[in-house]
């Protein structure tokens, strides 16, 4: 009788396991034959797309076509496609400062009702994502995107230099302008103290306001009333114009992020402050000069606040897919484990937003080897120092963010001064915040 | 003509007024229809009819007649100098004795034929301090280095010089082709009667060539002032908003904020702006050039 019993507990035991392996075969086969495009942003959060799909298609039966832009084109794209409701885009990039405007369009599907979060194909598990990140793409408790990157702020400066000159790497605003001066006046062949972005569009935004931040000032009040000149506002920015305008290389008010990130990797900057995304390129010595001599640190600002940078991007369904099922299955796999592991230990990407593979000893080895370890021991902290409050968050801010760093790169460019530039910003953006209704 | 053959001469003509109105009169209207409203992409649900306060707020706008200023500047700049060069070119490569002659002729068309968006890039990276070659020989020959598109001063006139490269083998492959249809006989006779260049020069070429002027002048306005891909991929309006025309503006305002209405209206006022320009040479410089070789 037991022996019968036992025989019955393992064959319903092998039953399951066999329901449980088919279940996931179907659920990786079910859309056979669909085909899906995704309008991505270019970056490198999507080389695993790039790299692996064939994978993907080869074992769901589903076609990938993918189409990648920059991130205005992306954005113009997928405004067209989503007005014109033709839903020839299923998935799209999102980055975290367009979610309130898709929001507001009702342009993205609510993931939660294709995302099956008890199955697990390719180990994807809901929880390895990072919160603060699910938080962020969500509105009223509903996910809008899933996130694949996750960026916080990072000052980074050329630890051999502060070595051979025995300067003491920074831990606030005021030490960065006091060894500005001290860089500036050792006359170090090539090498400008500091640098960052200046050119007159939004994607600038985030560092002014990011610097500003830790001196308690904010672009919009909780009354969504502009105070960008406000005596802290001023304050800050007379201090982080100054730094790039004074103590950065000439042309630094046209530089884009990329500009910026170009002179740190070829070695001709001491400092820069921008995004924890640079991490990564920064220590790869195929495509830095400086890899292995790179310090990243947190910094705090006069009101004790860390600097900000915050920049999030993750994978939206297109409210008009005709394919939004297996658009869902394509974001399990794309932040499963099986794939983000592979997306850190064969594409080396330090930073991805996976709390099981950044925890693997393998993964933490191979920054080791990579002199990433530095840089992978910091992201955690930085993610979690990333406040989302200092960001004016409203579905106008590409408007709202042009208009002030015109005024902004326009000081940065010594055109004029920083009260002016931001009494014209702050009339700028009360038309704007006007126009569009939040007060007459 | 008979009912049939009306009907025959008509339907060879149908396809073609057709595609005229789709891609040309069908937008044209809609886009007048769209600077009527309050039309705003990216938040349908504020849409109305505003009538002509679009076109009021663009001329109460300190950006419009900034904008407008700077495209004029670059227009009349870019259009000017790539003329008078592309007209001195056209002079030489003329001349039936000049060795490589062809070779010449093809290598001008090079800049002609690229896409703005890759000129753009290109110089972009030629045109920086750090890393550029134009500073790199600046530097070799103990000149200091220039920041020419991070500084105010210097952003939009280095977008102009690249505008005159590129354009520039328009106008002399235009004038060449002029020139080249030229009688001799009036060239032989002013020689008999002594005429030195500068007198054939102001007597019979410029005279001669004014159609041809005219024409290249007026096609080169037209894209001059429209210019945008450069603009976009070397500067982004900046520094500030010392290289923001109006073109650059018009599509921030269309395809970065997506207020469609505000950007028809100002896209409106720019055709009509041209066109007007356009009429306005045609009445006055090329009348005058004509005026000029009537009295001869």
């Amino acid at each position: 009788m037991r022996k019968s019993l036992v025989l019955l507990m393992v064959a319903v035991l092998v039953l399951g396991l066999c329901a449980i392996g088919l279940a996931k075969a179907d659920e990786k086969t079910a859309f056979k034959g669909t085909t899906i495009t995704l309008l991505l942003k270019e970056g490198y959060e999507i080389d695993v797309i790039k790299s692996y799909k064939a994978d993907f298609e080869k074992e769901t039966g589903i076609k990938v076509n993918i189409e990648i832009y920059d991130e205005p084109t992306t954005r113009q794209k997928f405004i067209f496609d989503a007005t014109s409701r033709t839903g020839a885009y299923d998935i799209t990039s999102v980055s975290f400062w367009y979610l309130p405007e898709y929001y507001r369009n009702n342009w993205l599907a609510s993931m939660d009702q294709y995302i099956n979060k008890a199955s697990h194909p390719w180990n994807f598990y809901y929880q390895d994502i990072p919160i603060s990140a699910i938080n962020t793409f969500s509105v009223k408790k509903k996910l809008y995107a899933m996130p694949h990157t996750i960026i916080g702020g990072a000052f980074y400066y050329r630890k051999d230099i502060f070595e051979k000159y025995n300067l003491t790497p920074p831990k606030t605003t005021d030490d960065i302008i006091a060894l500005a001066k001290k860089i500036k006046a050792l006359k170090i062949d090539g090498v400008y103290p500091m640098i960052g972005r200046g050119v007159a569009n939004f994607s600038s935004m985030g560092s002014y306001a990011g610097w500003a931040w830790t001196y308690g000032a904010t672009v919009l009040d909780s009354k969504f009333r502009p105070q960008v000149n406000s005596p802290k506002m001023v304050k800050a920015l007379n201090d982080y114009v100054s730094l790039l305008r004074d103590y950065g290389p000439p042309g630094v008010a046209s530089m884009n992020f990329n500009d910026a990130g170009q002179m740190f990797s070829e070695g001709k900057v001491a400092m820069m402050y921008d995004t924890t995304g640079w991490g990564g390129a920064f220590n790869n010595p195929a495509s830095s000069k400086v890899a292995g001599n790179v310090g990243i640190s947190s910094i705090a600002g006069p009101n004790g606040q860390h600097l900000q940078w915050i920049y999030m991007e993750g994978l939206g369904i297109n409210q008009y897919s005709k394919k939004k099922e297996a658009a869902a299955l394509f974001l399990k796999w794309r932040m499963s484990r099986d794939t983000t592991k592979r997306e850190a230990l064969e594409l080396q990407r330090w930073d991805v937003p996976n709390l099981y593979v950044m925890g693997l000893p393998e993964y933490k080895e191979l920054a080791k080897k990579n002199h990433a370890d530095t840089y992978v021991e910091f992201l955690p902290q930085a993610w979690k120092n990333a406040n989302i409050k200092y960001w004016p968050w409203i579905p106008e801010f590409v408007q709202l963010g042009d208009v002030f760093m015109k005024e902004v790169s326009a000081a940065v460019a010594g055109e004029k001064n920083v009260q002016d530039a931001l009494n014209n910003a702050q009339k700028g953006i009360e038309e704007i915040m006007k126009k569009a209704g939040y007060y007459k | 003509m008979n009912k049939s053959g009306k009907a025959f001469y008509y339907s060879f003509l149908a396809p073609c007024l057709i595609f005229l109105l789709v891609v040309a009169i069908f937008p044209l209207i809609f886009a007048v229809v769209l600077s009527l409203q309050q039309y705003d992409l990216t938040n349908l649900a504020s849409n109305r009819f505003v009538g002509l306060n679009n076109y009021l707020s663009m001329l109460t706008d300190k950006n419009f007649w900034s904008s407008l200023g700077r495209s004029i500047y670059f227009t009349v700049l870019s259009v000017g100098i790539s003329f008078i060069l592309g007209f001195i070119l056209a002079l030489i490569l003329n001349r039936k004795d000049i060795i490589g002659n062809n070779f010449f002729r093809s290598i001008y068309l090079i800049p002609m034929i690229l896409a703005p968006m890759v000129i753009g890039a290109t110089f972009r990276y030629m045109l920086n301090t750090d890393f550029g070659i134009i500073n790199f020989l600046l530097s070799k020959v103990g000149l200091p280095k220039i920041s020419f598109l991070g500084n105010s001063a210097w952003a939009l006139n280095s977008i102009i010089i690249v505008d005159i490269w590129q354009w520039t083998p328009f106008m002399v492959l235009v004038l060449l082709a002029g020139l080249e249809s030229l009688p001799n006989e009036p060239y032989e006779a002013a020689q008999i009667d002594g005429a030195n260049f500068w007198q054939e020069l102001k007597y019979i070429t410029l005279p001669f060539l004014n159609p041809v002027i005219t024409i290249a002048i007026l096609i080169r306005t037209m894209d001059a002032f429209r210019d945008f891909d450069k603009i976009f991929m070397m500067t982004s309006g900046g520094p500030g908003s010392s290289s923001e025309t109006l073109s650059y503006y018009v599509w921030k305002i269309g395809f970065q904020w997506f207020q469609m209405g505000q950007g028809s209206a100002w896209g409106i006022f720019m055709l009509y702006f041209v066109i007007f320009i356009s009429w306005l040479y045609l009445k006055t410089l090329g009348k005058q050039i004509l005026k000029g070789e009537e009295n001869q």
